[in-house]
């Protein structure tokens, strides 16, 4: 019995435990950045794939994809014109701008992820791994308190409390765990192929000529090196859903720069947008909140130096127009010195 | 619970362990972190973490579930509600690149006749011949052309891409008769016959795959 109510306890502690929510409030953004990345992505070929007349035969899909299953498509409830197929992009921009700024955060991220969800149903061809991580985010991000700081939300609450809220940060954990999952099972499905153990997997991917990226000299053209690169991946996806988990700072956090080195690497080299991305975005959920507090609070000290900077430089511009209007040019010339 | 919410409650933090304390309470900090928190009374607040908890523990069973390799055991063990998981887009396949990475480099292409006898080639974009901003601006034709449409498993979407090609290229004069799909391909060299990265060999093998016909042109 003593040991059940531990184990409760414990469970507790991680999932219900209140913290604060600012991982996932900087996750929202970092999350919404992308989604409006994928969405201009898409722009070009959206027609092409979403309308009328578009490859997205709906009887196709619904038969040979989805078997008959029940599925959730807006667009297939939407009137069958190309109008309704812009519009619905839109919304899904508009509303991903909204999360991101933390407008009426629930609603936004609601339709953020029908709209995810829509464009995976409907047409699931165009849709790779980066897209899947982008769809699980938002179905977290939907459930998680992502508006309660760095947020418009915030910003307009009638009884603002300037102290950090705290909250039940089980939508963030899902979330963390859900990472690790994916970094789980790919190690445990590259260890089963035989490119991965004899440490030329990433000769050939590094050689798929329609996904190439930038030149990287040297390194991708020595076999030795090759060798080295796979076996390091394994290494460090192996370390990303087991050391991750250490609370410990100095354990954790060479983890996370491994894993933003191994994925900076893989976007240098192989053309994969978004898919990148949106790991290293989640990599925020495992920082403290006090350190992210800390990198917050700079980032915004340099904003408000830029802003004021800024500023000091228009103040000077709209001036120029009064004191063109009222004062000579010598008048002008020594404010403008002045204000510099 | 509304963000609002969540604020509002966390402002009533210190009034709530005040007032925890002054009863007598023996609750300890998370308990009354809690407790403000929630503003619900402990009963509901279990409820809900029970609750809570059985939708973690399934999410997890589910989608973990999901990824397993053999697929009989997968359907074994989520088939009653994989119609709920896969309707909510949350069935994960995390395999890129996985077990093996593919050993070829290829392009859609397919060959066009017309009622004439004349034959003409269609090829899908060439990718490895984009720079950058056309990597950028046709990512999910890629994504389509390579990573799905050229797949046995995506055999049953031929015919579309077939009559959208023929769509295409129709001419009221001399129109489309059949269109033949496959693709142009060479494998990568081993790593024993060392490739550099910018001296891959070109496509230069034909594979057809699917050949579509015009039946009601041939009625005719």
């Amino acid at each position: 019995m003593k040991i059940l109510t531990l184990l409760w306890n414990s469970w507790k502690r991680f999932w219900f435990e209140p913290c604060s929510p600012l991982p996932m409030a900087v996750f929202r953004i970092a999350f919404g950045l992308l989604v409006v990345e994928n969405l201009l992505l898409l722009a070009p070929h959206f027609l092409f794939f979403y309308g009328v007349d578009g490859l997205g035969a709906g009887a196709t899909v619904s038969k040979h994809y989805w078997h008959g299953r029940t599925h959730f498509d807006l667009l297939a409830l939407l009137p069958q014109h190309d109008a309704f197929v812009v519009g619905f992009y839109l919304v899904l921009m508009l509303s991903t701008l909204a999360l991101i700024a933390g407008f009426k955060t629930r609603y936004a991220s609601i339709v953020v992820f029908l709209g995810l969800l829509t464009l995976h149903s409907h047409y699931p061809y165009n849709q790779n791994g980066g897209d899947l991580f982008l769809r699980l985010s938002a179905f977290f991000v939907m459930m998680s308190p992502a508006g309660a700081m760095l947020s418009v939300d915030r910003m307009i609450c009638k009884d603002h409390d300037p102290t950090p809220p705290l909250c039940e940060p089980w939508a963030q954990r899902m979330l963390q765990v859900q990472l690790t999952l994916a970094y789980c099972v790919t190690f445990w499905y590259k260890v089963t192929g035989l490119q991965w153990i004899n440490g030329i997997a990433i000769y050939y991917a590094s050689r798929l000529d329609d996904m190439m990226n930038m030149p990287v000299p040297f390194i991708l053209d020595n076999l030795s090196c090759i060798k080295a690169l796979t076996w390091s991946t394994l290494v460090i996806e192996l370390l990303l859903w087991t050391l991750i988990w250490v609370p410990s700072r100095r354990v954790r956090y060479p983890v996370l720069v491994l894993g933003v080195l191994l994925h900076v690497g893989i976007d240098w080299t192989i053309y994969l947008p978004v898919f990148e991305w949106i790991f290293m975005a989640a990599y925020i959920l495992f920082l403290y909140p006090e350190d992210l507090s800390k990198i917050v609070d700079s980032l915004k000290r340099w904003v408000d130096k830029r802003i004021q900077s800024s500023r000091r430089t228009n103040s000077w511009l709209p001036g120029t127009a009064s004191l063109q209007q009222s004062v000579g040019a010598g008048e002008l010339n020594s404010r403008t010195t002045r204000t510099w | 619970m509304r963000d609002s919410d969540t604020m509002r409650s966390f402002s009533s933090n210190r009034t709530g362990q005040v007032l925890l304390q002054r009863d007598g309470c023996d609750a300890s900090a998370t308990e009354l972190k809690q407790a403000a928190l929630c503003g619900t009374p402990s009963k509901f607040r279990i409820a809900r973490h029970i609750g809570l908890s059985v939708f973690i523990i399934a999410y997890f069973f589910c989608v973990s579930a999901s990824t397993l390799p053999s697929e009989k055991l997968k359907r074994k063990l989520i088939s009653p509600v994989f119609g709920i998981i896969s309707g909510l887009g949350l069935v994960q396949n995390w395999k890129l690149f996985c077990p093996n990475v593919r050993r070829v480099n290829f392009h859609p292409a397919a060959t066009i006749s017309y009622a004439d006898g004349l034959q003409e080639l269609w090829q899908a974009p060439r990718f490895d011949r984009m720079n950058l901003l056309e990597h950028i601006a046709n990512d999910k034709l890629r994504r389509f052309y390579i990573d799905s449409l050229s797949w046995p498993s995506h055999k049953e979407y031929w015919v579309d891409v077939c009559r959208a090609i023929a769509r295409r290229h129709d001419d009221a004069v001399n129109p489309v008769t059949s269109v033949m799909l496959g693709y142009r391909w060479v494998p990568i060299p081993p790593p024993s016959e060392f490739a550099q990265r910018d001296k891959l060999p070109a496509h230069n093998r034909f594979f057809n795959s699917f050949f579509y016909c015009d039946r009601s042109e041939k009625e005719q």
